[in-house]
């Protein structure tokens, strides 16, 4: 398994993926700070802390927004260099195990998105330091995007079974962005259970204030699971064609 | 009788109630350089991709070195270099990091890499991104790939589809020599039958899913036994004198047609004139090896 995650890492090298998964995140805290300096009188009126704050500007279109349609991008990516020039249908001739194929890439696909969010808690640091924010740093705001990361575990797993199995990138990429976009105003419906995009906003700035506080983590996670096990008998039985 | 390195019994796929693959039992000898010829989307592709596990067959059953491409697929693709709809590459990544992908998965020697990329002739351009080569040079990459780590076998699909007459040539010769060259044996398709004349040394024509025709190039060509073409007047009480003389005659026009064989034209002639006919025309006629392929496949064009 070793070597398969570094084939498929290899296959990565030179593509512009890992940089915007770098660089997005660190936008989005730039833009976040931004906000929350434009504002300063208003976000620190009644006392609040400075590091909450820069969190909350930085992560509500993070993770209602950027942090699924970056998924999207990275998980059909992942899938397009397999697609673009027939590499699939050249790997799968030599001697490799189909599941072994399948769970490489998703593992790959998963720790990309899981070095997106990491970058996106390092920022808000980085962010924090700079512009002198008073007090001890409060963990949770570098706990919670990594919950935010569980529970967006179904939007991996599904974007990913799109990505891998349709060869035209467009209708992966369409259905991956078109269904984060909704994701705030669901979030906002007591609908929102059975809308997996919404599970990350959930789990970032839900707060105390909503029920059901495991939902998003034990729902995110048995979707994965099971779309995982589906997904890879399917890849194992599928025809290669493309 | 040489070992059978390819062998496959009633291979079939069918997609819905078309029948891609119909029942083909191929058998590719140890080094020997096998044409798989048919028209466009007879299935030779399905087929090749069915032999390397691409595609699952609906019936029958592949084996490659005496093993079941359905029940040790690994053991088979360790031994097996192929090229499937040509060419197949990380556009990404240079050709050294292509092949690098194949020496990983294969755990070959790190000289492997070099010592293939001599053989394609690209080593001067193996740190360059593959996106940006030429065709040919991706072509030329993909049996790099394929030759990576002393593969038994070559399957190569289409291998000069969308070459230009240089790279064709190129490829050709590469093929050719590579039996004797590395001890390989080669299964390569095409559409041209002037191509797997010139390379090949067996041929299975395949049309519409079926396998039309095994065998050697000669055992092939034997099949353009000539033919003799007579006009003699009157023609219907010629034919029946040449049938009382037990010889199958075929009229087409104004013309009859008498399978060569072991016939003697001139003596025929001499029987025609003694019994009063005037042959006013008598030749024979070879088919060359497109008119056999064109009568084998009833009409299908290359």
């Amino acid at each position: 398994m070793k070597k398969m995650l570094e084939v498929e890492l290899l296959k990565l090298k030179n593509s512009w993926v890992l940089l915007v998964a770098t660089l997005a995140p660190g936008f989005m805290v730039f833009q976040g700070v931004a906000n929350f300096l434009r504002y300063y009188e208003l976000f620190t009126s009644r006392g609040q802390n400075v590091w909450h704050q820069i969190y909350l500007q930085s992560s509500i279109f993070y993770v209602s927004a950027m942090l699924p349609v970056l998924i999207t991008l990275i998980m059909v990516s992942i899938a397009r260099i397999e697609y673009k020039s027939g590499g699939l249908r050249y790997f799968l001739t030599l001697p490799v195990k189909r599941s072994g194929v399948y769970a490489a890439k998703l593992i790959v696909g998963c720790m990309v998105c899981l070095f997106n969010v990491l970058v996106f808690s390092l920022s808000l640091l980085v962010a924090g330091k700079i512009i002198n924010a008073p007090g001890s740093i409060p963990y949770d705001i570098l706990a919670r995007p990594f919950m935010a990361y569980i529970a967006s575990l179904p939007v991996m797993i599904i974007t990913f079974l799109l990505s891998i199995n349709i060869s035209q990138m467009a209708i992966p990429l369409g259905i991956g962005i078109g269904l984060a976009l909704p994701s705030l105003l669901v979030a906002n419906t007591r609908y929102w259970v059975f809308y997996p995009w919404t599970y990350p906003i959930m789990a970032a700035l839900g707060g105390d204030f909503f029920e059901k506080a495991y939902f998003p983590f034990a729902a995110g996670f048995l979707i994965f699971v099971l779309l995982a096990f589906a997904g890879l008998r399917w890849f194992m039985e599928k025809d290669i064609l493309d | 009788m040489s070992e059978l390195v390819v062998e496959t019994q009633d291979l079939t796929k069918k997609y819905g109630n078309f029948t891609a693959v119909d029942g083909i039992d191929l058998q590719v000898r140890k080094g020997e350089i096998y044409g798989f010829l048919g028209p466009n989307g007879a299935g030779k592709s399905t087929t090749i991709r069915m032999l390397l596990g691409l595609v699952k067959p609906t019936r029958g059953d592949a084996r490659i070195f005496g093993l079941s491409i359905r029940q040790s697929p690994m053991e088979i693709l360790k031994r097996v270099g192929a090229i499937v709809e040509s060419p197949s590459y990380y556009g990404n990544l240079t050709a050294v990091e292509n092949l690098e992908i194949t020496r990983r998965i294969l755990g070959a020697d790190k000289k492997e890499i070099d010592r293939v990329l001599e053989i394609v002739n690209l080593s001067q351009w193996k740190n360059k991104k593959v996106k940006n080569f030429s065709l040919g040079m991706k072509q030329r990459l993909a049996i790099a790939q394929a030759l990576l780590g002393n593969r038994e076998l070559l399957i190569l699909d289409e291998p000069t589809n969308g070459l230009d007459p240089a790279g064709i040539h190129e490829i050709r010769q590469l093929i050719k020599n590579l039996p004797g060259m590395l001890g390989v044996t080669v299964l390569m398709s095409s559409h041209i039958l002037s191509e797997v004349e010139l390379t090949a040394t067996s041929v299975g024509i395949i049309s519409r899913g079926r396998l039309l025709f095994q065998g050697t190039l000669e055992e092939l060509r034997r099949k353009s036994e000539n033919e003799i073409c007579i006009e003699a007047h009157p023609q219907d009480k010629a034919l029946k004198f040449l049938e009382s003389k037990g010889l199958k005659v075929k009229a087409r026009g104004n013309r009859l047609f008498i399978k060569k064989n072991s016939l003697d034209a001139a003596a025929l002639n001499r029987a025609l004139v003694m019994e009063g006919f005037d042959v006013t025309h008598l030749s024979t006629e070879g088919k060359n090896l497109e008119d056999i392929f064109l009568e084998i496949t009833g009409g299908d064009a290359i």
